[in-house]
């Protein structure tokens, strides 16, 4: 597997699922890194029948997991990063409705940020990546029936959040 | 519930910040996985032979040979009074080298 043309194939989608899991840009580029060097170590072992992008999710997933593990040892929270305010429009382009589609960006992405992992992971696959449940099942290692559940769970859990937050921003 | 999946649709057609450079990535792979190997292989590191082990392995059980031969040699019983210490005083070396 040559290191060139896995990182230009592959380091958009993974750099933006690991982004959109963790919120935090330079864990994100940490983590996509650290994914490639785990791919080129065990590309000998690499079943060619599934996807080269499903098996990198998984390892990303897998990363990710592990880091927020080690941070949980360590008695730091799970911490969604400031970049995602970066993404405010600037008032001064002034209309109107592109600053309520950012605001609106910023909310989606900040409730995400606060889905279970497991839902998290299972939803941007589904709605960024366009990965099949079987795909997905794959990725995270769990039955197709769980992922299906985390799906549904985890929009059933985002819609809770997203009217909390309106209720609260317009009380 | 299709509403939030249509601002999921809105929310990734906006788009995410760039991702990093594809040379500065390959590059950056490049001294991980050159990090990776080095730790590996640390006798390669230090200057030392790539099975570096395996002479102390030797003169370990030489030593230990040779003890517990003498010891039979010499008729000194009990034989593993002299063939416990034997033994760890073969490993020393060995202790001392995972140590180092």
């Amino acid at each position: 597997m040559d290191l060139e043309t896995l990182i230009a194939d592959h380091q958009g989608s993974l750099f933006a699922f690991l982004y959109r899991m963790c919120g935090d840009g330079a864990l994100a580029e940490e983590l996509m890194q650290e994914a490639f060097v785990r791919a080129l170590q065990a590309a000998k072992r690499y079943r060619p029948q599934g996807k080269v992008s499903t098996w990198l999710f998984a390892i990303a997933a897998n990363l990710l997991r592990d880091h927020w593990r080690r941070q949980a040892r360590r008695g730091q929270r799970e911490a969604p990063a400031d970049e995602a305010d970066e993404a405010v429009a600037d008032p001064g382009a002034g209309a109107e409705q592109l600053v309520l589609a950012r605001l609106e960006q910023e909310r989606v992405r900040a409730a995400l940020l606060h889905l279970p992992l497991e839902q998290r992971s299972a939803l941007i696959l589904r709605y960024y990546h366009d990965l099949t449940y079987e795909e997905i099942a794959e990725a995270l290692a769990c039955p197709i029936g769980t992922v299906r559940s985390r799906i549904h769970n985890g929009l059933g859990r985002l819609k809770q959040l997203l009217v909390a937050e309106e209720v609260a921003s317009g009380a | 519930m299709h509403e939030v999946e249509a601002m999921l649709q809105r929310e990734r057609q906006a788009g995410l910040p760039e991702a990093p450079d594809l040379r500065y990535t390959a590059a950056a792979v490049r001294r991980r996985l050159e990090g990776e190997s080095r730790r590996r292989s640390p006798g390669l590191d230090a200057g030392r032979q790539p099975n570096g082990d395996w002479p102390l392995v030797l003169a370990g059980g030489g030593t230990l040979l040779g003890a517990v031969v003498l010891a039979l040699l010499w008729g000194l019983p009990p034989v593993w009074l002299w063939a416990i210490p034997a033994v760890g005083l073969a490993l020393c070396p060995i202790f001392l080298r995972k140590g180092a």
